[in-house]
């Protein structure tokens, strides 16, 4: 089945004020898909995981050039409304990092703030959300505890419903496990495999293996320099990536030639 | 992150290959003239030092399983492992071919050889040490124009084994002496043909390996 595109990028170009961090980004990410982006420290995959949901409008002095379409409407014109596209393209964040609230507040918080008041409907999405990011059988009989008292793993688990209840179409996930133990993260590499079939998962994620195990597609960002823009270097299928790339410095990199 | 000792490994697991690639080199070519002579005496080497091969497919199938294990390769390491797990393979039956012929060479009794025969015989033999020789060259020097040369010869060898076949085939009722030498002829030519193939086969490893296609050579 070919799947079709939920993000289209053409020549993207970004800038922290005068510091060209990204050049010429040309890629598609495909729809139903886990597409992941790798690439050493500095080589701007964060920084364009967050051009995709506009969370670097947050920045004073950041500037993008050239197109990112959402289902083909373009979203950096002047009507594009941010919140609308914050809550269709949600984010996963490295630390866990729940509202000091209780688990079920954690999750109804996005709804409600959208405009659902109605308690037995905000029941249904919190026990929808916790169970489709896997947590619901854990905590369900304490729903009422503060979000904070739960294991990391069950924080980052936590974030993931909390995202998932206010109905996004896409999930951007930066570095998901690398604050969690391996048994979490085998837990949420479980659940993101599920989530692929109603979303369109991206990933950043310095652990290469994990690239390599969770992802359909998987994406090469290198800057030659540190006072240089980075690329994409390479954009293929994992398969292809890890097992015969096509590019001299993304075989360097995923061998540990370097970086 | 760069994974210095692993690549150090890697480095040495390949020049073991090199080594049991010389190794079955010396045995094939020993075997041949063992068996051309015959020669009693050369056959025995071949047979003892078929353990040595043996034992470095073990080391080397162990160690590349152990790097799987440790340090999950990609790329062109991951092939250089599932390649030199597969040529080992091949190597250690070309061994065991070699080992065959030599046991075939040691009891061989000379007196009934029949000329035309024998000059099949060489010719094949040489061959075949040609076949192996360009095989091991194939992955030391990552040769894929040599790679593709390889079936041509593989066919040529297999042509002297047809003929063979069918002028020895005439000898088994003639008297004892003659059936036994005949016998013996067309075991050791299966064996020799059978050790060709292996060749080929190294070859489409180090066609992955190189290009990360996988393509039957015939």
């Amino acid at each position: 089945m070919a799947s079709e595109n939920k993000f289209e990028i053409k020549d993207l170009d970004f800038y922290y004020s005068d510091f060209e961090a990204l050049e010429a980004i040309t890629v598609n990410i495909r729809k139903n898909t886990i597409t992941a982006f790798i690439g050493p420290s500095g080589c701007g995959k964060s920084t364009f995981l967050r051009t995709l949901n506009r969370m670097n409008d947050l920045i004073e002095g950041a500037k993008v050039e050239g197109s990112v379409t959402l289902d083909g409407t373009d979203i950096y014109t002047a009507d594009t409304d941010v919140v609308d596209l914050r809550r269709r393209v949600g984010m996963i964040f490295q630390q866990p990092n729940p509202f000091p609230l209780s688990i079920y507040e954690n999750v109804a918080y996005g709804p409600r703030i959208h405009g659902i008041k109605n308690k037995a409907k905000l029941d249904e999405i919190v026990e929808r959300s916790l169970t489709n990011a896997a947590l619901w059988k854990e905590v369900k009989d304490k729903l009422n505890q503060p979000g904070t008292d739960l294991s990391g793993g069950q924080q980052q688990r936590l974030c993931i419903s909390r995202v998932l209840a206010v109905n996004p179409e896409v999930l951007l996930m930066d570095e998901p496990c690398s604050a969690i133990d391996p048994t979490s993260t085998q837990k949420i590499e479980d659940l993101m495999d599920q989530l692929k079939e109603n979303f369109t998962i991206v990933i950043v994620t310095h652990n290469m293996q994990q690239a390599a195990r969770v992802s359909e597609y998987t994406a090469f960002f290198l800057a030659e320099d540190t006072n240089k823009p980075a690329h994409l270097i390479e954009y293929d299928l994992t398969d292809v990536i890890f097992t015969n790339p096509s590019d001299k410095r993304t075989e360097n990199y995923i061998t540990g030639r370097f970086g | 992150m760069t994974r210095k000792t692993f690549h150090e490994e890697l480095d040495e697991l390949k020049q073991d290959v090199f080594i049991m690639g010389e190794k079955v080199e010396i045995a094939v070519k020993k075997s041949m003239e063992a068996l051309l002579k015959p020669d009693a005496v050369l056959a025995e080497e071949v047979i003892k030092e078929d353990d040595v091969i043996d034992e470095m497919n073990m080391s080397i199938e162990e160690r590349s399983l152990n790097m799987l294990a440790r340090q999950q390769p990609v790329a062109k390491d991951l092939r250089l492992i599932s390649s030199s797990l597969k040529i080992v393979i091949h190597l250690e039956r070309m061994g065991d071919y070699a080992f065959n012929v030599a046991k075939i060479a040691r009891r061989l009794k000379s007196g009934s050889e029949v000329p035309d025969i024998m000059s099949i015989m060489t010719k094949m033999a040489e061959e075949t040490n040609q076949i192996v020789v360009s095989s091991i060259k194939v992955f030391k020097e990552r040769d894929l124009e040599l790679a593709h040369a390889l079936p041509d010869m593989d066919a040529s060898i297999d042509e002297d084994f047809k003929k063979l076949i069918r002028e020895l085939g005439v000898l088994i009722s003639g008297d004892e002496d003659e059936a036994n030498w005949a016998t013996a002829m067309i075991l050791a030519s299966r064996n020799i043909e059978r050790l060709a193939d292996h060749a080929v086969d190294i070859c489409e490893q180090v066609i992955y390996l190189v290009t990360g296609e996988l393509e039957e050579l015939d």
